[in-house]
Protein backbone atom coordinates (compact mmCIF):
# COMPACT_ATOMS: atom_id res chain seq x y z
CA UNK A 1 0.00 0.00 0.00
CA UNK A 2 3.18 2.18 0.53
CA UNK A 3 4.35 1.63 -2.28
CA UNK A 4 1.46 2.60 -4.38
CA UNK A 5 1.22 5.72 -2.37
CA UNK A 6 4.84 6.79 -3.04
CA UNK A 7 4.29 6.17 -6.70
CA UNK A 8 0.84 8.34 -7.53
CA UNK A 9 1.51 11.65 -7.09
CA UNK A 10 -1.85 12.50 -5.74
CA UNK A 11 -1.90 10.12 -3.30
CA UNK A 12 1.09 11.34 -1.94
CA UNK A 13 0.13 14.72 -1.86
CA UNK A 14 -3.29 13.92 -0.04
CA UNK A 15 -1.22 11.69 2.55
CA UNK A 16 1.40 14.45 3.34
CA UNK A 17 -1.26 16.95 3.78
CA UNK A 18 -2.67 14.81 6.06
CA UNK A 19 -0.10 14.08 8.18
CA UNK A 20 1.19 17.39 8.54
CA UNK A 21 -2.55 18.61 9.84
CA UNK A 22 -2.45 15.38 12.32
CA UNK A 23 1.09 16.80 13.44
CA UNK A 24 -0.19 20.62 13.70
CA UNK A 25 -3.03 19.35 15.95
CA UNK A 26 -1.16 16.70 18.17
CA UNK A 27 2.05 18.77 18.58
CA UNK A 28 0.15 22.41 18.09
CA UNK A 29 2.00 24.08 21.42
CA UNK A 30 5.24 23.02 20.33
CA UNK A 31 5.18 23.60 16.23
CA UNK A 32 3.12 27.18 17.06
CA UNK A 33 5.44 30.13 17.53
CA UNK A 34 3.40 31.81 19.81
CA UNK A 35 0.27 31.04 21.80
CA UNK A 36 -2.79 31.79 20.06
CA UNK A 37 -3.81 33.80 22.81
CA UNK A 38 -0.93 35.95 22.76
CA UNK A 39 -1.74 39.63 22.35
CA UNK A 40 1.08 41.34 20.26
CA UNK A 41 -0.12 44.71 21.08
CA UNK A 42 2.44 46.82 19.06
CA UNK A 43 2.37 44.31 16.25
CA UNK A 44 -1.20 44.25 15.10
CA UNK A 45 -3.10 43.07 11.83
CA UNK A 46 -0.13 42.48 10.14
CA UNK A 47 0.39 41.26 6.40
CA UNK A 48 2.30 37.70 5.84
CA UNK A 49 6.05 38.03 5.92
CA UNK A 50 6.44 38.81 2.17
CA UNK A 51 4.69 41.69 1.66
CA UNK A 52 6.66 44.67 2.26
CA UNK A 53 4.93 45.69 5.49
CA UNK A 54 5.75 41.95 6.83
CA UNK A 55 7.32 41.15 9.63
CA UNK A 56 9.60 37.87 10.23
CA UNK A 57 8.09 36.97 13.52
CA UNK A 58 5.01 37.01 12.32
CA UNK A 59 5.08 34.72 9.11
CA UNK A 60 0.80 34.47 8.21
CA UNK A 61 0.67 37.91 9.97
CA UNK A 62 -1.25 39.32 12.80
CA UNK A 63 -5.11 39.72 13.46
CA UNK A 64 -6.91 43.01 14.97
CA UNK A 65 -5.86 42.02 18.45
CA UNK A 66 -2.35 41.20 17.60
CA UNK A 67 -2.44 37.62 18.01
CA UNK A 68 -0.02 35.53 15.66
CA UNK A 69 -2.50 34.03 12.49
CA UNK A 70 -0.46 30.69 11.74
CA UNK A 71 -0.30 30.09 15.52
CA UNK A 72 -4.02 30.14 15.50
CA UNK A 73 -4.37 27.93 12.10
CA UNK A 74 -2.16 25.19 14.32
CA UNK A 75 -4.20 25.21 17.11
CA UNK A 76 -7.10 25.59 14.85
CA UNK A 77 -6.90 22.21 13.40
CA UNK A 78 -7.77 20.43 16.53
CA UNK A 79 -11.20 21.25 17.03
CA UNK A 80 -11.57 20.41 13.08
CA UNK A 81 -9.75 16.78 13.33
CA UNK A 82 -11.61 16.38 16.61
CA UNK A 83 -15.37 17.25 15.21
CA UNK A 84 -14.47 15.64 11.92
CA UNK A 85 -12.92 12.23 13.59
CA UNK A 86 -15.18 11.80 16.24
CA UNK A 87 -18.36 12.19 13.98
CA UNK A 88 -17.00 9.99 11.83
CA UNK A 89 -17.02 7.44 14.08
CA UNK A 90 -20.38 7.92 15.50
CA UNK A 91 -21.82 8.28 12.19
CA UNK A 92 -20.05 4.86 11.19
CA UNK A 93 -21.63 3.04 14.43
CA UNK A 94 -24.99 4.79 13.94
CA UNK A 95 -24.58 3.99 9.86
CA UNK A 96 -23.91 0.57 10.26
CA UNK A 97 -26.30 -0.51 12.89
CA UNK A 98 -29.12 0.72 10.93
CA UNK A 99 -28.10 0.27 7.53
CA UNK A 100 -27.17 -3.39 8.73
CA UNK A 101 -30.81 -4.23 10.40
CA UNK A 102 -32.60 -2.90 7.53
CA UNK A 103 -30.38 -4.13 4.42
CA UNK A 104 -30.23 -7.79 6.39
CA UNK A 105 -34.12 -8.12 7.72
CA UNK A 106 -35.56 -6.28 4.43
CA UNK A 107 -39.42 -6.33 4.80
CA UNK A 108 -41.48 -4.17 7.48
CA UNK A 109 -38.26 -3.30 9.45
CA UNK A 110 -36.31 -1.92 6.60
CA UNK A 111 -39.85 -0.07 5.30
CA UNK A 112 -39.72 1.69 8.45
CA UNK A 113 -36.57 2.36 9.22
CA UNK A 114 -36.05 3.40 5.53
CA UNK A 115 -38.93 6.00 6.08
CA UNK A 116 -36.92 7.37 9.16
CA UNK A 117 -34.23 7.62 7.23
CA UNK A 118 -35.92 9.92 4.71
CA UNK A 119 -37.44 11.79 7.36
CA UNK A 120 -34.40 13.36 8.76
CA UNK A 121 -32.64 13.83 4.74
CA UNK A 122 -35.87 15.82 4.73
CA UNK A 123 -33.90 18.62 6.44
CA UNK A 124 -30.66 20.02 4.58
CA UNK A 125 -27.93 18.68 6.80
CA UNK A 126 -26.20 22.22 7.63
CA UNK A 127 -30.11 23.49 8.69
CA UNK A 128 -30.66 20.67 11.22
CA UNK A 129 -26.96 21.13 12.88
CA UNK A 130 -28.18 24.86 13.24
CA UNK A 131 -31.13 24.23 14.41
CA UNK A 132 -30.19 21.39 16.89
CA UNK A 133 -26.73 23.10 17.90
CA UNK A 134 -28.98 26.31 18.02
CA UNK A 135 -31.04 25.01 21.04
CA UNK A 136 -28.91 22.63 22.75
CA UNK A 137 -25.85 25.18 22.98
CA UNK A 138 -22.53 25.21 20.51
CA UNK A 139 -20.02 22.42 22.47
CA UNK A 140 -17.61 20.03 20.75
CA UNK A 141 -19.60 17.33 21.95
CA UNK A 142 -23.12 18.40 20.80
CA UNK A 143 -21.45 19.27 17.41
CA UNK A 144 -20.09 15.80 17.16
CA UNK A 145 -23.42 14.23 18.02
CA UNK A 146 -24.93 16.01 15.79
CA UNK A 147 -22.70 15.64 12.59
CA UNK A 148 -22.47 11.81 14.13
CA UNK A 149 -26.14 11.54 13.71
CA UNK A 150 -27.27 13.37 10.54
CA UNK A 151 -24.34 12.03 8.36
CA UNK A 152 -25.20 7.92 10.11
CA UNK A 153 -27.84 8.15 8.66
CA UNK A 154 -27.02 9.58 5.52
CA UNK A 155 -24.59 6.46 5.59
CA UNK A 156 -27.37 3.90 6.61
CA UNK A 157 -28.91 4.33 3.40
CA UNK A 158 -25.45 3.39 1.32
CA UNK A 159 -24.71 0.82 3.99
CA UNK A 160 -28.22 -0.91 3.35
CA UNK A 161 -27.29 -1.19 -0.07
CA UNK A 162 -24.15 -2.79 0.49
CA UNK A 163 -25.38 -5.24 2.52
CA UNK A 164 -28.84 -5.97 0.00
CA UNK A 165 -26.04 -6.96 -2.50
CA UNK A 166 -23.78 -9.28 -0.11
CA UNK A 167 -26.68 -10.75 1.38
CA UNK A 168 -27.08 -12.37 -2.39
CA UNK A 169 -23.97 -14.32 -2.03
CA UNK A 170 -24.27 -18.43 -2.24
CA UNK A 171 -21.76 -17.95 1.07
CA UNK A 172 -24.74 -16.32 2.97
CA UNK A 173 -26.79 -18.93 2.49
CA UNK A 174 -24.07 -21.29 3.30
CA UNK A 175 -23.16 -19.87 6.53
CA UNK A 176 -27.20 -19.98 7.46
CA UNK A 177 -27.46 -23.61 7.04
CA UNK A 178 -24.56 -24.73 8.98
CA UNK A 179 -26.66 -22.78 11.55
CA UNK A 180 -24.92 -19.45 12.22
CA UNK A 181 -27.43 -17.07 13.54
CA UNK A 182 -28.38 -13.63 12.07
CA UNK A 183 -26.20 -11.63 14.38
CA UNK A 184 -22.88 -14.07 13.63
CA UNK A 185 -23.69 -13.74 9.72
CA UNK A 186 -23.96 -10.10 10.08
CA UNK A 187 -20.69 -9.18 12.03
CA UNK A 188 -18.62 -12.12 10.44
CA UNK A 189 -19.75 -12.47 6.93
CA UNK A 190 -21.67 -9.33 6.12
CA UNK A 191 -19.64 -6.61 7.66
CA UNK A 192 -16.36 -7.73 6.73
CA UNK A 193 -16.99 -7.85 3.02
CA UNK A 194 -18.55 -3.74 3.00
CA UNK A 195 -15.48 -2.61 5.53
CA UNK A 196 -13.61 -1.38 1.63
CA UNK A 197 -16.30 0.76 0.84
CA UNK A 198 -17.47 1.75 4.68
CA UNK A 199 -13.36 3.02 4.51
CA UNK A 200 -14.15 4.78 1.81
CA UNK A 201 -17.10 7.08 2.30
CA UNK A 202 -15.94 7.32 6.02
CA UNK A 203 -12.90 9.03 4.68
CA UNK A 204 -14.90 11.60 2.67
CA UNK A 205 -17.39 12.36 5.37
CA UNK A 206 -14.49 13.72 6.73
CA UNK A 207 -13.64 16.26 4.75
CA UNK A 208 -17.71 17.03 5.21
CA UNK A 209 -17.43 17.54 8.48
CA UNK A 210 -14.54 19.75 8.66
CA UNK A 211 -16.88 22.07 5.82
CA UNK A 212 -19.97 21.91 8.75
CA UNK A 213 -17.84 22.41 11.40
CA UNK A 214 -16.09 25.45 9.58
CA UNK A 215 -19.52 26.61 8.73
CA UNK A 216 -21.00 26.10 12.28
CA UNK A 217 -17.84 28.07 13.92
CA UNK A 218 -18.14 31.26 10.71
CA UNK A 219 -22.27 31.32 11.85
CA UNK A 220 -20.89 31.87 15.72
CA UNK A 221 -22.60 28.39 16.63
CA UNK A 222 -19.08 26.30 16.87
CA UNK A 223 -17.24 25.72 19.65
CA UNK A 224 -17.08 28.58 22.68
CA UNK A 225 -15.63 31.76 22.21
CA UNK A 226 -12.13 31.20 23.57
CA UNK A 227 -10.90 28.35 21.19
CA UNK A 228 -9.34 29.21 17.73
CA UNK A 229 -11.18 27.51 14.87
CA UNK A 230 -10.58 28.32 11.74
CA UNK A 231 -14.14 29.03 11.34
CA UNK A 232 -14.57 31.70 13.64
CA UNK A 233 -10.84 33.45 12.08
CA UNK A 234 -12.79 33.78 8.83
CA UNK A 235 -15.69 35.45 10.89
CA UNK A 236 -13.54 37.58 12.61
CA UNK A 237 -11.72 38.21 9.49
CA UNK A 238 -15.08 39.11 7.78
CA UNK A 239 -15.64 42.37 9.93
CA UNK A 240 -12.03 44.18 8.69
CA UNK A 241 -11.66 42.27 5.01
CA UNK A 242 -11.65 46.26 3.19
CA UNK A 243 -8.52 47.70 5.35
CA UNK A 244 -6.87 44.12 5.90
CA UNK A 245 -7.71 41.00 3.59
CA UNK A 246 -4.77 39.03 4.55
CA UNK A 247 -6.73 37.55 7.49
CA UNK A 248 -9.44 36.17 5.26
CA UNK A 249 -7.23 34.44 2.68
CA UNK A 250 -4.83 31.43 5.30
CA UNK A 251 -7.68 29.78 7.24
CA UNK A 252 -9.88 29.50 4.38
CA UNK A 253 -6.36 27.91 2.93
CA UNK A 254 -5.97 25.68 5.44
CA UNK A 255 -9.81 24.47 5.26
CA UNK A 256 -9.53 23.50 1.27
CA UNK A 257 -6.15 22.04 1.88
CA UNK A 258 -7.35 19.68 4.27
CA UNK A 259 -10.49 19.13 2.70
CA UNK A 260 -9.05 18.43 -0.27
CA UNK A 261 -6.27 15.91 0.88
CA UNK A 262 -9.14 14.04 2.87
CA UNK A 263 -11.18 13.99 -0.66
CA UNK A 264 -8.15 13.42 -2.65
CA UNK A 265 -7.19 10.41 -0.52
CA UNK A 266 -10.70 8.88 -0.08
CA UNK A 267 -10.66 9.30 -3.79
CA UNK A 268 -7.75 7.39 -3.98
CA UNK A 269 -8.88 4.71 -1.61
CA UNK A 270 -11.85 3.67 -3.99
CA UNK A 271 -9.44 3.20 -6.32
CA UNK A 272 -7.03 0.96 -4.71
CA UNK A 273 -9.96 -0.91 -2.72
CA UNK A 274 -11.47 -1.06 -6.71
CA UNK A 275 -10.11 0.02 -9.89
CA UNK A 276 -13.08 -0.65 -11.51
CA UNK A 277 -15.52 1.32 -9.31
CA UNK A 278 -16.97 3.74 -11.09
CA UNK A 279 -17.91 7.34 -10.00
CA UNK A 280 -21.92 7.26 -9.04
CA UNK B 1 -48.01 6.48 -13.46
CA UNK B 2 -51.09 7.65 -11.35
CA UNK B 3 -50.52 4.75 -8.86
CA UNK B 4 -46.32 5.90 -8.74
CA UNK B 5 -47.63 9.32 -8.35
CA UNK B 6 -50.02 8.60 -5.50
CA UNK B 7 -47.78 6.66 -3.48
CA UNK B 8 -44.84 9.23 -3.78
CA UNK B 9 -47.32 12.21 -2.49
CA UNK B 10 -47.85 9.48 0.36
CA UNK B 11 -44.54 9.12 1.35
CA UNK B 12 -43.93 12.62 1.21
CA UNK B 13 -46.72 13.70 3.31
CA UNK B 14 -45.54 10.96 6.01
CA UNK B 15 -42.09 12.80 5.72
CA UNK B 16 -43.64 15.86 6.18
CA UNK B 17 -45.34 14.80 9.34
CA UNK B 18 -42.13 13.37 10.41
CA UNK B 19 -40.31 16.69 10.05
CA UNK B 20 -42.96 18.20 12.25
CA UNK B 21 -42.41 15.73 14.50
CA UNK B 22 -38.51 16.40 14.59
CA UNK B 23 -38.91 20.32 15.15
CA UNK B 24 -41.40 19.63 17.67
CA UNK B 25 -39.76 17.24 19.85
CA UNK B 26 -36.09 19.17 19.74
CA UNK B 27 -37.75 22.14 21.00
CA UNK B 28 -39.10 20.08 23.81
CA UNK B 29 -35.37 18.20 24.37
CA UNK B 30 -33.72 20.97 25.99
CA UNK B 31 -37.01 20.92 28.94
CA UNK B 32 -39.41 24.00 28.82
CA UNK B 33 -39.98 25.38 25.40
CA UNK B 34 -40.51 28.58 26.76
CA UNK B 35 -36.90 28.18 28.04
CA UNK B 36 -35.68 28.13 24.05
CA UNK B 37 -38.32 30.28 22.74
CA UNK B 38 -38.07 33.20 25.09
CA UNK B 39 -34.73 34.83 25.70
CA UNK B 40 -33.77 35.09 29.35
CA UNK B 41 -35.54 37.68 31.30
CA UNK B 42 -38.63 37.68 28.64
CA UNK B 43 -41.83 39.72 30.77
CA UNK B 44 -44.20 37.53 32.74
CA UNK B 45 -46.75 38.74 30.56
CA UNK B 46 -45.16 37.06 27.50
CA UNK B 47 -44.47 34.11 29.40
CA UNK B 48 -47.99 33.83 30.06
CA UNK B 49 -49.46 34.09 26.18
CA UNK B 50 -46.53 31.11 25.15
CA UNK B 51 -47.98 28.98 27.83
CA UNK B 52 -51.41 29.87 26.58
CA UNK B 53 -50.49 29.64 22.81
CA UNK B 54 -48.49 26.49 22.98
CA UNK B 55 -50.62 24.73 25.70
CA UNK B 56 -47.59 24.29 27.83
CA UNK B 57 -50.22 23.54 31.14
CA UNK B 58 -51.54 20.69 29.34
CA UNK B 59 -49.95 17.12 28.35
CA UNK B 60 -47.21 16.30 25.43
CA UNK B 61 -50.47 15.05 23.41
CA UNK B 62 -52.24 17.98 23.48
CA UNK B 63 -49.23 20.34 23.01
CA UNK B 64 -48.73 18.16 19.91
CA UNK B 65 -52.04 18.62 18.89
CA UNK B 66 -52.36 22.38 19.01
CA UNK B 67 -49.23 22.51 17.26
CA UNK B 68 -50.47 20.90 14.46
CA UNK B 69 -53.69 22.85 14.12
CA UNK B 70 -51.46 25.98 14.60
CA UNK B 71 -49.32 24.91 11.73
CA UNK B 72 -51.73 23.73 9.49
CA UNK B 73 -53.49 27.08 9.71
CA UNK B 74 -50.22 28.92 9.21
CA UNK B 75 -50.10 30.50 12.50
CA UNK B 76 -45.74 29.92 13.52
CA UNK B 77 -46.86 32.28 16.55
CA UNK B 78 -45.36 35.80 17.13
CA UNK B 79 -41.55 37.13 16.59
CA UNK B 80 -40.70 38.06 20.17
CA UNK B 81 -37.84 39.97 18.49
CA UNK B 82 -39.94 41.71 16.02
CA UNK B 83 -42.66 41.62 17.93
CA UNK B 84 -45.55 40.97 14.53
CA UNK B 85 -46.64 37.97 13.22
CA UNK B 86 -43.67 34.74 12.30
CA UNK B 87 -45.15 34.10 9.21
CA UNK B 88 -44.68 37.79 7.89
CA UNK B 89 -41.76 38.36 8.96
CA UNK B 90 -40.70 35.73 6.91
CA UNK B 91 -42.74 36.41 3.96
CA UNK B 92 -41.47 39.81 4.05
CA UNK B 93 -37.64 38.33 3.60
CA UNK B 94 -38.64 35.47 1.41
CA UNK B 95 -38.72 37.19 -2.21
CA UNK B 96 -35.03 38.40 -1.42
CA UNK B 97 -33.91 34.74 -0.68
CA UNK B 98 -35.88 33.42 -3.75
CA UNK B 99 -34.18 35.66 -6.05
CA UNK B 100 -31.00 34.64 -4.88
CA UNK B 101 -31.48 30.90 -5.18
CA UNK B 102 -32.62 31.28 -8.57
CA UNK B 103 -29.25 33.47 -9.58
CA UNK B 104 -26.86 31.04 -8.11
CA UNK B 105 -28.99 27.77 -10.03
CA UNK B 106 -28.78 29.70 -13.03
CA UNK B 107 -25.15 30.53 -12.38
CA UNK B 108 -25.07 26.85 -11.54
CA UNK B 109 -26.93 25.73 -15.28
CA UNK B 110 -24.86 28.11 -16.92
CA UNK B 111 -20.93 27.02 -15.45
CA UNK B 112 -21.93 23.49 -15.08
CA UNK B 113 -23.65 22.31 -17.99
CA UNK B 114 -21.30 23.24 -20.49
CA UNK B 115 -18.15 22.29 -18.33
CA UNK B 116 -19.50 19.17 -17.59
CA UNK B 117 -19.79 18.30 -20.99
CA UNK B 118 -16.57 19.92 -22.80
CA UNK B 119 -14.74 17.98 -19.80
CA UNK B 120 -16.39 14.63 -20.96
CA UNK B 121 -15.58 15.48 -24.33
CA UNK B 122 -12.05 16.37 -23.50
CA UNK B 123 -11.42 13.35 -21.36
CA UNK B 124 -7.80 12.46 -20.70
CA UNK B 125 -6.83 15.54 -22.42
CA UNK B 126 -5.61 18.98 -20.46
CA UNK B 127 -8.21 20.90 -20.77
CA UNK B 128 -10.19 18.07 -18.81
CA UNK B 129 -7.41 17.57 -16.31
CA UNK B 130 -7.88 21.62 -15.91
CA UNK B 131 -11.69 21.61 -15.59
CA UNK B 132 -12.10 18.84 -13.40
CA UNK B 133 -9.03 20.89 -10.67
CA UNK B 134 -11.30 23.38 -10.88
CA UNK B 135 -14.56 21.58 -10.27
CA UNK B 136 -12.97 19.48 -7.30
CA UNK B 137 -11.38 22.97 -5.68
CA UNK B 138 -14.46 24.40 -5.80
CA UNK B 139 -15.92 21.18 -4.29
CA UNK B 140 -13.68 21.42 -1.18
CA UNK B 141 -13.57 24.67 -0.54
CA UNK B 142 -15.92 26.25 1.96
CA UNK B 143 -18.91 28.39 0.59
CA UNK B 144 -18.17 31.55 3.12
CA UNK B 145 -14.51 31.37 2.52
CA UNK B 146 -15.22 31.42 -1.21
CA UNK B 147 -17.54 33.77 -1.13
CA UNK B 148 -14.52 36.40 1.08
CA UNK B 149 -12.65 36.00 -1.40
CA UNK B 150 -14.24 36.96 -3.97
CA UNK B 151 -14.97 40.00 -1.85
CA UNK B 152 -11.59 40.51 -1.30
CA UNK B 153 -10.83 40.12 -5.48
CA UNK B 154 -13.84 41.50 -6.96
CA UNK B 155 -15.74 44.52 -4.14
CA UNK B 156 -12.14 45.33 -2.70
CA UNK B 157 -9.49 45.34 -5.25
CA UNK B 158 -11.54 46.12 -8.50
CA UNK B 159 -14.18 47.76 -6.96
CA UNK B 160 -16.56 46.25 -9.30
CA UNK B 161 -19.16 44.64 -7.11
CA UNK B 162 -20.77 45.83 -3.49
CA UNK B 163 -19.27 44.34 -0.76
CA UNK B 164 -22.45 43.65 0.43
CA UNK B 165 -26.47 44.72 0.64
CA UNK B 166 -29.13 44.57 -1.87
CA UNK B 167 -30.53 46.97 -4.14
CA UNK B 168 -29.74 46.09 -7.69
CA UNK B 169 -28.55 44.08 -10.25
CA UNK B 170 -24.89 44.44 -8.91
CA UNK B 171 -25.77 43.29 -5.64
CA UNK B 172 -26.58 39.97 -6.71
CA UNK B 173 -23.46 39.09 -8.61
CA UNK B 174 -21.06 37.95 -5.60
CA UNK B 175 -23.51 36.39 -3.83
CA UNK B 176 -25.24 34.29 -6.48
CA UNK B 177 -21.93 33.23 -7.76
CA UNK B 178 -20.94 32.23 -4.19
CA UNK B 179 -23.84 30.60 -3.71
CA UNK B 180 -24.02 28.51 -6.76
CA UNK B 181 -20.11 27.65 -6.87
CA UNK B 182 -20.60 24.33 -4.79
CA UNK B 183 -23.36 22.96 -6.97
CA UNK B 184 -21.88 24.15 -10.43
CA UNK B 185 -18.75 21.82 -8.90
CA UNK B 186 -20.80 18.98 -8.24
CA UNK B 187 -22.66 19.22 -11.52
CA UNK B 188 -19.19 19.55 -13.63
CA UNK B 189 -18.18 16.12 -11.86
CA UNK B 190 -21.46 14.34 -11.89
CA UNK B 191 -22.46 15.39 -15.90
CA UNK B 192 -18.82 14.58 -16.78
CA UNK B 193 -19.05 10.66 -15.50
CA UNK B 194 -23.13 10.33 -16.54
CA UNK B 195 -21.58 11.88 -19.94
CA UNK B 196 -18.97 9.67 -20.47
CA UNK B 197 -21.21 6.72 -19.46
CA UNK B 198 -23.46 7.91 -22.08
CA UNK B 199 -20.80 7.99 -24.83
CA UNK B 200 -19.61 4.35 -24.34
CA UNK B 201 -23.23 3.07 -25.31
CA UNK B 202 -23.62 1.40 -28.50
CA UNK B 203 -26.24 3.68 -28.99
CA UNK B 204 -24.11 6.17 -29.73
CA UNK B 205 -21.52 4.09 -31.71
CA UNK B 206 -25.12 3.50 -34.34
CA UNK B 207 -25.16 6.98 -34.45
CA UNK B 208 -21.39 7.70 -35.09
CA UNK B 209 -22.15 4.99 -37.72
CA UNK B 210 -25.06 6.52 -39.55
CA UNK B 211 -22.85 9.92 -40.26
CA UNK B 212 -24.26 11.88 -37.67
CA UNK B 213 -22.98 15.19 -37.34
CA UNK B 214 -20.70 15.21 -34.12
CA UNK B 215 -23.34 18.26 -32.69
CA UNK B 216 -26.17 16.23 -33.19
CA UNK B 217 -24.48 12.96 -31.59
CA UNK B 218 -23.31 15.03 -28.49
CA UNK B 219 -26.47 17.17 -27.59
CA UNK B 220 -29.27 15.27 -28.97
CA UNK B 221 -28.37 11.90 -28.15
CA UNK B 222 -25.85 12.42 -25.33
CA UNK B 223 -26.25 14.70 -23.41
CA UNK B 224 -30.37 14.35 -23.08
CA UNK B 225 -29.93 11.05 -21.65
CA UNK B 226 -26.74 11.99 -19.56
CA UNK B 227 -28.89 14.96 -18.09
CA UNK B 228 -31.35 12.83 -17.21
CA UNK B 229 -29.49 10.70 -15.29
CA UNK B 230 -28.99 13.74 -13.04
CA UNK B 231 -31.93 15.19 -12.62
CA UNK B 232 -32.12 14.35 -9.23
CA UNK B 233 -29.22 15.78 -8.26
CA UNK B 234 -29.93 18.65 -9.93
CA UNK B 235 -33.46 19.04 -8.19
CA UNK B 236 -31.72 17.92 -4.42
CA UNK B 237 -29.41 21.25 -5.65
CA UNK B 238 -31.98 23.76 -5.53
CA UNK B 239 -32.72 23.05 -2.14
CA UNK B 240 -28.97 22.71 -0.62
CA UNK B 241 -28.86 25.94 -2.50
CA UNK B 242 -32.03 27.14 0.33
CA UNK B 243 -29.75 25.75 3.02
CA UNK B 244 -26.54 27.18 1.85
CA UNK B 245 -28.59 30.60 1.68
CA UNK B 246 -28.29 31.07 5.30
CA UNK B 247 -23.85 31.32 5.09
CA UNK B 248 -24.16 33.18 1.66
CA UNK B 249 -26.23 35.65 2.83
CA UNK B 250 -24.41 36.31 5.90
CA UNK B 251 -21.43 36.50 4.02
CA UNK B 252 -22.76 39.56 2.02
CA UNK B 253 -25.43 40.66 4.27
CA UNK B 254 -28.13 39.58 1.85
CA UNK B 255 -31.72 40.44 3.40
CA UNK B 256 -33.54 36.78 3.17
CA UNK B 257 -34.77 34.86 5.53
CA UNK B 258 -31.06 32.79 5.94
CA UNK B 259 -29.89 35.55 7.39
CA UNK B 260 -32.94 35.69 9.71
CA UNK B 261 -32.64 32.85 10.73
CA UNK B 262 -28.31 33.09 11.77
CA UNK B 263 -29.82 36.66 13.45
CA UNK B 264 -32.82 34.82 15.05
CA UNK B 265 -30.68 32.32 16.53
CA UNK B 266 -28.08 35.17 18.28
CA UNK B 267 -31.40 37.39 19.81
CA UNK B 268 -32.84 33.93 20.69
CA UNK B 269 -35.94 34.34 19.07
CA UNK B 270 -37.09 30.66 18.26
CA UNK B 271 -40.39 30.88 16.82
CA UNK B 272 -38.70 32.56 13.56
CA UNK B 273 -36.26 29.61 13.44
CA UNK B 274 -38.38 27.06 14.10
CA UNK B 275 -40.69 28.32 11.28
CA UNK B 276 -38.01 28.75 8.60
CA UNK B 277 -36.65 25.18 9.46
CA UNK B 278 -39.88 24.17 8.86
CA UNK B 279 -40.47 26.08 5.61
CA UNK B 280 -36.79 25.07 4.49
CA UNK B 281 -37.45 21.03 5.29
CA UNK B 282 -40.70 21.25 3.26
CA UNK B 283 -39.67 22.88 0.26
CA UNK B 284 -36.53 20.32 0.20
CA UNK B 285 -39.65 17.55 0.48
CA UNK B 286 -41.45 19.42 -2.11
CA UNK B 287 -38.77 19.56 -4.94
CA UNK B 288 -37.62 16.60 -4.34
CA UNK B 289 -41.50 14.88 -5.10
CA UNK B 290 -41.46 17.31 -8.26
CA UNK B 291 -38.38 15.87 -9.31
CA UNK B 292 -39.21 12.31 -8.96
CA UNK B 293 -42.62 12.72 -10.61
CA UNK B 294 -40.74 14.49 -13.09
CA UNK B 295 -38.25 11.66 -13.71
CA UNK B 296 -40.52 9.14 -13.73
CA UNK B 297 -42.31 10.99 -16.50
CA UNK B 298 -39.38 11.08 -18.54
CA UNK B 299 -38.39 7.54 -17.63
CA UNK B 300 -40.38 4.94 -17.73
CA UNK B 301 -38.68 2.71 -16.14
CA UNK B 302 -38.66 4.40 -12.96
CA UNK B 303 -42.55 3.85 -12.47
CA UNK B 304 -41.76 -0.23 -13.41
CA UNK B 305 -39.75 -0.83 -10.96
CA UNK B 306 -40.85 -2.15 -7.47
CA UNK B 307 -41.63 -0.49 -4.24
CA UNK B 308 -40.14 2.57 -2.85
CA UNK B 309 -37.89 5.19 -5.07
CA UNK B 310 -34.45 5.56 -4.23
Amino acid sequence: MIRQIVKNKVALFSVLVLILVVLFAVFAEFIAPYSPEDQHIESKLLPPVWDENGNSSFILGSDELGRDVLSRIIHGSRVSLIVSLFGTLLALIIGTVIGAISGYYGGKVDAILMRLVDIVLAFPFILLAIFVIAITGPSVFNIIIVAGFATGVNLARVIRGEVLHVKENDFIEATHSIGANNFRIIVLHILPNIANVLIVIATLEMANLILLESALSFLGLGVPAEVPTWGKMLAEARTLIISNPWNAIFPGLAITITVLGINLFGDWLRDYFDPKYVEK
Amino acid sequence: MFHYILKRLLQSLIVLLGVLVIVFFTLRLSGNPIDVLLPPGASEEMVEIYTEQLGLDKSLVAQFGIYLKNIFQGDFGTSYYYKEAVTGVIFERLPATIQLTLFSFLFTLIIGIPAGVYSALKSGKASDYIVRIFALIGQCMPVFWAGLLLIIVFAVQLNLFPTQGTGSFRHLVLPSITLGLYSAATTVRLLRSSMLEVLSKDYIQVATSKGLSKRKIVWKHAFKNAVTAILTVLGIQVAGLLAGSMIVETVFSWPGIGRLVVQSINNRDFAVVQAVVILIASIYVVINLLVDILYSIINPRVRLMKGSSK
